[in-house]
């Protein structure tokens, strides 16, 4: 679902974000990367959401070559796969439930099943009677959970997270991962940015890990 | 709780949704909204005025100037022989059409009744009013009709001839002055119109800019982000063109006692009430292109805006 093939990445003035960086994330795979701060995490998840293009080197993304992909494919791509952000990237002036349902919205959802998805959504990260709120009015954890359950509502083929679990306690960080671990099943790629050893560790799944830009072996 | 799980079933109805959001914007920032509309409005008004009073004037003049007529006093000696005579004469021209005899003791009786000095006259002894002819000349070119003017007073029997388009000719030409300063105003309000919704709407994309890039990190395309926007745009249309026909009306009911006071100075038998007005058709013309305009420009703004903003 995800395959980088030697792909740099290099910002004007020479700085090499990326260094020949090759891996494959398959269909039903839960991966994480990780790495020190300015490794490169985040450089590799905005390649896949075609937020920045590579230097050289390959990138597909759910069948899709990101070489030459067109500014009206991007929006595709980014439907397709449902991203969490550190930084939460919600609409405050929505409510939470109008948050979730964007992905949906865009996508052109029927409503009747557009509502059911938002409340099961809301439900599995614990934030249905929450659902009428703003953004401002939740708490940090409780603003990522808004975030996983907008990321998940749409039923992406692909799972993108950079630190889902930063701003939870273990025990939400734990049911969030069983969330993800339930997307794995029905065959979701997911790719999870983390800092946190101890859950990676006890996921017990593949992991990436960079190194000033270089995959480590 | 269900109100706040607003996903539209299909394409339509994303359109009424994204209306719906472009209208509550607008009614979030009432002063804002106020101000913008009141703009646009008195932008169109000036040019609407002119139009309409200019339209108007001018379709009544053409109406008058199409049957011009010219008043033939005979002289004081007349009679009805020769009254007989000189019509009969008359209407043999093929640039006369129907001659109204206006016989002296008839015009007497009508000047007491209209000046209301019926008493005062009474009591005069003789009639100092002249016989006269009212001629419908079939000719419509001011020269010519100045040469039969000039014809008929070459006639023995007849005094004076007085031909009464001078002033029609002025007040067309203030007319047709009048309607092409409205065009050009007109365009300058189109300009100035196009300048105020793509100024307001590139406001609203920088005020929403944060908005804008999360919906494009999470998939949403351009027409997607653009719709409300363009929508916003078609409300502001036509809603300053509402306001400016509301203010064009009540303008105008203030103007059309005076315009109609000038008409009576000039002429008694032209129409003295004219229907200013721009008409249901050209009132529904006006929202259309208002709004189309609007549409247009909200858009032109907002894809320039909105391509320069990348998550």
């Amino acid at each position: 679902m995800i395959k980088f093939e030697r792909v740099f990445k290099r910002y004007p003035g020479g700085f090499e974000a990326l260094s020949d960086v090759s891996f494959n994330v398959e269909k039903g795979e839960l991966a994480f990367i990780t790495g020190h701060s300015g490794a490169g995490k985040s450089t590799l998840l905005k390649l896949i959401l075609a937020l920045e293009s590579a230097s050289s080197g390959n990138i597909s993304v759910a069948d899709l070559s990101l070489k030459n992909i067109s500014r009206r494919q991007i929006p595709k791509l980014r439907q397709r796969i449902g991203t969490v952000f550190q930084d939460h990237q919600l609409l405050a002036r929505r409510t939470v439930a109008d948050n979730v349902a964007l992905p949906l919205k865009i996508s052109n959802f029927p409503k009747f099943e557009a509502d059911r998805r938002v409340r099961a959504a809301l439900d599995k990260v614990g934030l249905l009677s929450k659902a009428s709120y703003f953004p401002p009015m939740l708490s940090s954890g409780e603003q990522q959970r808004v975030g996983i359950a907008r990321a998940v509502v749409n039923r992406p083929s692909i799972i993108l997270a950079d630190e889902p679990t930063g701003n939870l306690d273990p025990a939400l960080s734990a049911e969030i991962m069983q969330v993800f671990q339930q997307f794995q099943k029905v065959g979701v790629a997911l790719l999870i940015a983390s800092h946190d050893i101890s859950l990676v560790n006890a996921m017990g799944c593949r992991t990436l890990v960079l190194e000033d830009g270089r995959l480590l072996p | 709780m269900t109100s706040t799980f607003s996903v539209p079933s299909n394409r339509l109805q994303q359109h009424v949704v994204d209306l719906k959001q472009a209208g509550q914007g607008m009614l979030a920032r009432p002063a804002a909204t106020l101000a913008t509309l009141l703009t646009i409005a008195t932008t169109l008004l000036v040019p609407i005025l002119l139009l309409v009073i200019s339209s108007s004037l001018t379709q009544t003049l053409d109406q008058y100037s199409n049957s011009p007529r010219l008043t033939a006093y005979l002289v004081e000696s007349s009679n009805e022989d020769m009254i007989f005579n000189v019509s009969e004469r008359l209407l043999l021209r093929e640039d006369i059409g129907v001659i109204e005899v206006v016989p002296r003791a008839r015009a007497f009786t009508e000047f007491a009744n209209v000046s209301g000095f019926d008493g005062l006259l009474g009591e005069l002894e003789i009639n100092p009013l002249p016989d006269a002819l009212i001629i419908s000349a079939l000719q419509l070119d001011p020269t010519k009709l100045e040469s039969l003017a000039k014809e008929l007073a070459a006639f023995p029997e007849i005094d004076i001839v007085q031909l009464d388009v001078e002033w029609i000719k002025r007040l067309q030409g203030f007319t047709q002055l009048m309607r092409n300063f409205g065009l050009l105003i007109g365009l300058a309000a189109l300009i100035g119109f196009f300048l105020v919704i793509a100024t307001t709407t590139k406001l609203i994309v920088q005020q929403s800019e944060d908005e804008i890039r999360v919906l494009k990190l999470i998939g949403a395309p351009d027409a997607f982000i653009l719709r409300p926007l363009l929508y916003s745009g078609l409300l502001y249309g036509f809603c300053a063109a509402v306001m400016a026909l509301i203010l064009q009306l009540a303008m105008i009911v203030t103007l059309v006692s005076l315009i109609n006071e000038f008409l009576v100075e000039y002429n008694t038998s032209m129409p003295t009430e004219i229907d200013f007005n721009l008409g249901l058709l050209g009132a529904v013309l006006m929202l259309l292109a208002s709004s189309s305009l609007g549409f247009l420009a909200a858009g032109v703004s907002a894809y320039r805006e909105v391509l320069k903003l990348e998550p």
